[in-house]
C-alpha cells in the first residue's frame, strides 16, 4: 500500500483531517481546540452562542465560554449521530462522530482571535446602543474595522462548516446529495437546540452575578472600597463619565465605553429622575469579587447601584438593581 | 505481469477464463471457467483484502498499518463489500 503524496497529505490534513485522525485522538485534539478557543474568546467577550454563531457580548465568567463551546460541539454531534443512524447503510462508532466533530471546530480559534481587537467589540456595542437609543452616528473608522474583521472571519466559518460536513461524511460513511441535505437539516436543528441551551445557561450565569450578597465581611480595605464606590456613583451624578470609565478594568472598558455609560445613566434618570442623594452602601463578596451596593434616592424612586470590583480594585461590573430596603426605610421621611 | 481484465472492452460484459497456460511445462488447459469474485475487484482493492486478512481482520491494525484513521479503513471495507455484493447479487442457498 502506498502512503499518500506528502503534498496531498497537507491539503487533506487541512480540509479532511479525519482521513488520518478520528476516535479518541481526534476527541483529545478537538477538546484542546475548543478549550483554547474559549480562553481566547473570554478576553474578547466573543460568545459562540450557537453551532454557527459568534457574537460579541457581555463579559461573563470563563466557565461560560467553555460551556458554550462544549454545548455547540455536543448538540451537533448528537444530532448528526441520529442523522447518521437514519441514513447510513453501515454501522459506525459513536467515538468517531464525537471526536471528529470536536476536531472540526479547530478553525474557530482564528475566529476568536479576530474578535479580540477592541475596535471590533466597540463597534458592536456602540451599534446596539444606538439602535436602542434610536439615534445613529456611526464612526466610519469603526465600521471599516468591523467590516474588515467580519470579512476575515468568513473564510474560517466556511472552513469550519466544511470540516463539520467531512466529519459527518467520514464518521458515518455517508456521501452524495442525501448526505449533504441531511447535514444541512441537522446543522439547522443543532443551531436551534444549542441556541436555546446556551441562552438558558447564560441567563443563569448572569443571574448568579446579579445575586445580592448573602454575607458581608468587614476587612481592612472594605471601607475604602465602599467609599470608592460612593465616589464613583457621585461621578455619574455629576456627569463625569470620562473620569468614571477611567476607573474601569480593561475587560470592563472593552464592554462599556464612556458613551455607553452615559447612555445607560441617561436612560435610568429619564425613568426615575435625577439622583438626589446617596442613602448608604454595603459590601458583599462573590467568587473573589467585591460587590458594593450603593443605595440612592432618585426624584421618583429609590435605586440600587451595584459596583463590582476585581482583585486590582478596578470596576469590573456595574448593575442597576433593587435598593437595600433597610437603607430606604431608614431614610424614609 | 499485466493486469487481468475482468470486463469485455466491447460490451462491458463479465469475462470468463477459456484457456490456462503453465509457464513451467507449457501445458495449456482449455475450458470455460468463471473468474472468482475477488478477481473482479481493482488491484488496489485486492491488495487491501490481502492485507486485511494478514492483519487477522483487525480494522484497528489495518488503520495503524496504512497510517489512516479507523473510519477511513472501515469505509474502504464497506465499499469493497458493496462492490462484491453488486458483482454477485444472488445469495447462496443454505444446504
Amino acid at each position: 500500500m502506498n502512503a499518500a503524496n506528502p503534498q496531498n497529505k497537507t491539503v487533506t490534513l487541512l480540509f479532511n483531517p479525519f482521513f488520518y485522525i478520528a476516535g479518541v485522538q481526534a476527541l483529545v485534539l478537538g477538546l484542546i481546540a475548543i478549550g483554547l478557543t474559549a480562553l481566547i474568546a473570554y478576553f474578547g467577550n466573543a460568545h459562540f452562542d450557537g453551532v454557527l454563531d459568534t457574537h460579541i457580548g457581555a463579559a461573563a465568567p470563563l466557565w461560560l465560554f467553555f460551556l458554550e463551546g462544549l454545548i455547540d460541539w455536543l448538540c451537533l454531534s448528537i444530532v448528526l449521530w441520529i442523522c447518521g443512524r437514519i441514513i447510513s447503510r453501515t454501522m459506525f462508532r459513536t467515538i468517531d462522530v464525537l471526536g471528529t466533530q470536536a476536531l472540526a471546530r479547530w478553525p474557530s480559534i482564528f475566529i476568536s482571535l479576530l474578535a479580540l481587537p477592541e475596535a471590533f467589540s466597540r463597534f458592536t456595542h456602540e451599534f446596539v446602543a444606538q439602535i436602542q437609543r434610536g439615534d445613529f452616528h456611526i464612526n466610519p473608522v469603526h465600521v471599516a474595522v468591523f467590516l474588515l474583521l467580519a470579512m476575515a472571519m468568513l473564510p474560517f466559518v466556511c472552513w469550519t462548516i466544511r470540516l463539520m460536513y467531512k466529519s459527518f461524511s467520514v464518521a458515518c460513511n455517508v456521501s452524495g446529495g442525501k448526505a449533504i441535505g441531511t447535514f444541512i437539516v441537522g446543522l439547522l436543528i443543532a443551531e436551534i437546540v444549542s441556541k436555546l441551551a446556551i441562552t438558558h445557561v447564560a441567563v443563569i450565569a448572569i443571574a448568579q452575578q446579579a445575586t445580592p450578597p448573602t454575607s458581608v465581611t468587614a476587612g481592612a480595605n472594605d471601607k475604602d472600597l465602599q467609599k470608592a464606590a460612593s465616589v464613583f456613583v457621585q461621578l455619574l451624578q455629576d456627569g463625569k463619565f470620562s473620569e468614571a470609565t477611567a476607573q474601569f478594568s480593561p475587560k470592563m472598558k472593552s464592554a462599556m465605553d464612556e458613551n455607553q455609560l452615559r447612555g445607560a445613566w441617561t436612560e435610568l434618570t429619564s425613568k426615575i429622575g435625577q439622583c438626589k442623594k446617596q442613602l448608604g452602601t454595603n459590601l458583599g463578596n462573590y467568587q473573589g469579587f467585591k460587590l458594593v451596593l450603593v443605595t440612592c434616592q432618585f426624584e421618583r424612586a429609590p435605586q440600587g447601584i451595584r459596583v463590582v470590583y476585581d482583585g486590582d480594585n478596578l470596576v469590573t461590573g456595574l448593575w442597576f438593581v433593587e435598593p437595600d430596603p433597610a437603607l430606604v426605610s431608614k431614610h424614609k421621611d | 505481469m499485466k493486469r487481468l481484465p475482468t470486463s469485455c472492452p466491447s460490451c462491458s460484459g463479465s469475462l470468463a477464463v477459456k484457456r490456462l497456460h503453465c509457464e513451467t511445462c507449457e501445458t495449456e488447459v482449455e475450458g470455460l471457467y468463471s473468474l472468482p469474485a475477488l478477481a473482479s475487484l481493482p488491484p488496489e482493492d485486492q491488495e487491501f483484502i490481502i492485507e486485511f486478512i494478514k492483519a487477522s481482520g483487525s480494522l484497528k491494525d489495518m488503520a495503524s498499518l496504512m497510517g489512516v484513521s479507523y473510519p477511513t479503513v472501515r469505509n474502504r471495507l464497506d465499499d469493497i463489500i458493496s462492490k462484491l455484493k453488486r458483482s454477485d447479487p444472488k445469495p447462496k442457498e443454505k444446504k
